[in-house]
């Protein structure tokens, strides 16, 4: 008999996850920082390493008729907690709320875990309801201003979530299932204007989450007014989990559908690239220069999603994965350097000579995500572009090449003053920050070099959300 | 057989790598051994093509899903730029940047730069040459940036605007091929047999992108602007590599393409009338310089014209032409920013109204800039002699009496190079007091540089009898 099987694995994780919220609220009652980090730390990486099993033996079975536990569902969650485990080490060493920010966010943690596996459409909503409560909450707790941004992301994602109700709706009385499979099984889900009509507000209602443009007016705000560790929350997993729930959503439900989201999500996807890198160069201030340059690779990853191949959803799933990393290793460096004081791009004047580490590792992520290569983001945007030129996207590709160059004109003017010539006080890195940018580095050197293990995992991913 | 293409990127990584923790000293040892390694596997290389004539090819496994593969492969057009590179990059090492205060910093990008330059020239795949070019872009925009002169953040972000921006060609480029070839390959000898069967329009569009990267690369005109700032004002080390090395990856990419493509046949003589105006643009704009360094980057603007038209000639006297020019000009220039760099140390500037009878007071900086204006205007045993005769037998067999109106430009310039040096070179009458000395560093440097120049023109069967015609 073995060990241990998929099926109590599967329930491995969910009382994973059960655990990582209890453990959060136990922490308000024995408020002992130490025992909170370690114990989520050790859920968290059981939980991955479990998804993990699962995806080696590539299971594929649901779980209580709502968790659907495979490889797309396994691959994210693997992906997700380890982010998760990447905020919870900043927490730690940069919050001053760090109980509070640890029950939050052992709650968000199992809305983030539960998107990707979710079997149904209210099962959808429920976890992204939960994936942003708490956040808007950690901001407001965190923050060093008012309450502005918190309400903000609050406001806006609470509409997102309405009018996602009213999207399952639309489709709902079809058949009266809310399950994914289920409803896309139905004949008379094609053709129709309201099963139309919803997907286009399942569409802008992620897109909300998602930040894309034009639906992305909170983000500047919401990223500057977070602390650190809580916009890496944000930008890192928040909206890559609203781009799997599209995904999900698009790929399962509406696949008939297919030509119209196509076409939707190219024109969203191109908006979104322009949007965001353009505002980028007009930044001064470091933070909102990433939340734009995060807002344009939203745009790239749904390249992916508009190319609506096998091909382009593994690229997609590839970048999703690189830019996680990459955006947290970056606002983990921005952090670090905001509790100095260190804002703008003029501040930034001199940042190798103060700390040379910190200069090589923001470089090193800042080429990766504008496209260098060897790195991570390199074969992402790599992946993604290719992904539209086979699928005949050729205007889309060019347009996110051309996005890819303009890019480099604000990561270059930030790089430049990096390097810039100016003594002043050497400043120290400290345990937290430093951890979390070397597991970054590590992950997007060693996959930009040899992507190869990442791709084979990824077309995995991809078929078997197509069901191939 | 010895796996030397693979050797020679291994000791480069490493030695990059090595020479990061140490301080002044030992990481310029350790940059002087590597690239001393990876030049004399060069001569080896060469030596063994010589006695066999047989090309290298290593390969290990990569991308498997693409068939990408890391594949390096190494015949006669290769082999003159992996040894041109390793030459230009052991020079640099001793004889650029001795007493810079950021010797370490330069040190490793130079081995870094090096690597680049060697994995492009050699790769068998676009998805590595694209990979190698951005290296080298990078490491380009730290040489002129961090160690760059006084205006080097204008030139060093106009650098960075236009080499992503031929980037980003390339990578259209190379995407639309991979795509619409029906074998679907990134190998460059993949591709050459099947491009026949891509349709014409999209072959036009593939020509124009890459095109478009290459000349920004090379530089030619219209696309030159943010050569002689970068030139001007990186490091010696970097205006060494810079124009002798990196200007190199447009060209062979230039050579590749029109290699590749069969519609180069179509659009060659719009190259080539495009190269004639660009190296006569360059002459004239070389005329108004009054800075040493800027002089030197329009007559590298020039050459870069050249071995444009002999590509578009498209025939082997054209190719091989090129492909020497290649060779040659990457020597010549990398001598004379190496001279100009002295000289810039000597006096402390490099304008040239300001100098006079530089020969009294640093001999051997002022004999070596003459010999490297008269290798560029080639000079007979000179290697540019050499690839001069063949690129303009090629141009004239492939557009009869016109092939000849680019030479004209090359006249011009070495009118005016000549007159530059002998006012501010050596004229002795009255002379400027210099602060610096020319140590044995440079000298070797130099003559590192002018024997291979000279052997390179003297025995250009080293590489020609490569060559099957």
């Amino acid at each position: 008999m073995e060990l241990i099987t998929p099926v109590w694995a599967a329930y491995g994780i969910v009382a994973l996850a059960a655990l990582l919220v209890a453990s959060g609220i136990a922490a308000q009652f024995h408020r002992r920082k130490g025992v909170a980090f370690w114990l989520s730390t050790a859920i968290l990486l059981v939980l991955a390493a479990l998804a993990a099993y699962e995806f080696a033996v590539s299971a594929d079975f649901v779980l209580f008729g709502l968790l659907h536990v495979y490889a797309f569902s396994m691959f994210f969650a693997v992906l997700f907690a380890l982010g998760l485990e990447l905020v919870n080490i900043l927490s730690y060493g940069h919050s001053s709320h760090f109980i509070e920010i640890s029950t939050l966010l052992g709650f968000a943690a199992v809305g983030i875990l539960v998107v990707p596996m979710a079997y149904s459409l209210l099962t959808i909503i429920i976890a992204i309801e939960l994936t942003t409560v708490p956040s808007a909450l950690m901001i407001a707790i965190g923050g060093k201003r008012d309450l502005e941004p918190a309400v903000k992301l609050l406001l806006l994602s609470s509409i997102a979530i309405a009018v996602l109700a009213f999207a399952v709706s639309l489709v709902f009385p079809y058949d009266m299932q809310l399950g994914l499979t289920a409803i896309a099984a139905n004949p008379s889900i094609g053709g129709s204007y309201i099963v139309f009509l919803s997907m286009v507000l399942f569409i802008a209602a992620l897109a909300v989450e998602a930040a894309l443009f034009p639906f992305n007016l909170w983000v500047p705000d919401v990223y500057e007014g977070a602390p650190g560790n809580v916009t890496a929350l944000v930008a890192g997993i928040n909206k890559k989990v609203a781009m799997v729930a599209l995904i999900e959503i698009l790929f399962t439900v509406f696949i008939v559908s297919r030509p119209a989201f196509m076409a939707g999500i190219a024109v969203l996807s191109v908006l979104t690239m322009f949007f965001g890198n353009l505002a980028a160069m007009a930044q001064t201030n470091v933070k909102r220069m990433f939340a734009y340059s995060s807002i344009s690779q939203a745009g790239y990853i749904m390249v992916g999603v508009a190319a609506a191949t096998q091909y382009g959803l593994e690229s997609s799933a590839f970048q999703i994965a690189a830019h996680m990393f990459m955006i947290i290793g970056a606002f983990a460096i921005v952090l670090w350097l905001e509790e100095r004081n260190i804002k703008s791009v003029e501040d930034y004047k001199g940042l190798a000579m103060r700390n040379g580490f910190a200069g090589i590792a923001l470089t090193i992520i800042m080429l990766s995500m504008a496209g260098i290569p060897p790195l991570m983001g390199f074969m992402g945007k790599f992946l993604l572009f290719s992904s539209a030129i086979s699928a005949g996207l050729l205007t889309l590709a060019f347009i996110g090449i051309l996005n890819s160059f303009l890019s480099i004109y604000y990561y270059g003017r930030l790089i430049a003053a990096i390097y810039d010539r100016r003594y002043e006080r050497k400043l120290i890195l400290d345990r937290s920050v430093k951890a979390v940018v070397i597991a970054v580095l590590v992950v997007i050197v060693v996959f930009g070099i040899y992507p190869a293990p990442l791709m084979a995992i990824t077309i995995t991913v991809a078929h078997s959300l197509l069901g191939l | 057989m010895f796996p030397y293409l693979f050797a020679m990127l291994g000791v480069l990584l490493a030695g990059t790598l090595a020479s990061l923790p140490f301080g002044k000293r030992i990481s310029r040892g350790i940059a002087v051994a590597a690239t001393l390694a990876v030049l004399v596997m060069a001569a080896l290389m060469l030596a063994i093509a010589l006695g066999s004539g047989s090309s290298f090819y290593e390969s290990l496994p990569y991308i498997g899903v693409f068939g990408v593969s890391f594949s390096l492969q190494a015949g006669m057009v290769q082999l003159a730029l992996v040894t041109m590179a390793s030459i230009v990059a052991f020079a640099a090492v001793i004889g650029g940047n001795v007493e810079s205060e950021n010797a370490k910093a330069s040190n490793a990008l130079v081995m870094l730069f090096e690597l680049a330059a060697i994995g492009l020239f050699s790769s068998a795949n676009f998805f590595l040459f694209y990979v190698f070019w951005d290296i080298g872009v990078i490491a380009g925009f730290f040489m002129i940036y961090s160690l760059g002169g006084a205006m080097r953040r204008v030139a060093a972000n106009a650098y960075l605007v236009y080499s992503i921006f031929a980037s980003a060609m390339l990578l259209l480029g190379i995407l639309l091929i991979y795509f619409y070839t029906p074998v679907h390959t990134f190998s460059i000898s993949g591709i050459g047999a099947a491009a026949g069967s891509i349709p014409i329009a999209l072959q036009e569009l593939i020509f124009l992108s890459m095109f478009i990267a290459f000349i920004v690369k090379m530089p030619v005109f219209p696309l030159h602007s943010w050569m002689p700032n970068a030139y001007a004002e990186a490091s010696t080390q970097g205006s060494m590599l810079l124009s002798g090395v990196l200007s190199k990856f447009g060209a062979y990419g230039m050579l590749l393409l029109f290699s590749m493509l069969p519609i180069a046949s179509k659009v060659s003589e719009y190259a080539f009338a495009l190269a004639a105006i660009s190296a006569f643009y360059a002459a004239f704009a070389a005329m108004h310089q009054s800075d040493i360094k800027r002089m030197i980057g329009y007559t590298s603007m020039l050459e870069g014209s050249i071995i444009l038209a002999g590509i578009s000639a498209l025939n082997y006297f054209g190719t091989y032409g090129s492909a020497y020019l290649m060779l040659a000009h990457g020597l010549a220039v990398a001598l004379l920013f190496l001279a100009a760099g002295s000289i810039q140390k000597l006096f402390g500037s490099t304008d040239m109204r300001a100098l006079r009878g530089i020969v009294k007071n640093a001999g051997s900086t002022a004999y070596t800039f003459l010999l490297g204006v008269l290798s560029s205007t080639g000079m007979p045993l000179t290697a540019t002699f050499i690839a001069d005769v063949l690129i303009f037998i090629g141009t004239i067999s492939a557009f009869g009496v016109l092939g000849i109106v680019p030479l004209l430009s090359i006249i011009l310039m070495g009118a005016y190079m000549y007159y530059a040096v002998r006012r501010s070179f050596l004229s002795t009458a009255t002379f400027t007091q210099s602060r610096w000395h020319v140590g044995v560093p440079q000298n070797v440097a130099y003559a590192i540089l002018i024997a291979s120049i000279f052997l390179f023109g003297i025995m250009p069967m080293l590489l020609l009898q490569l060559v099957k015609i």
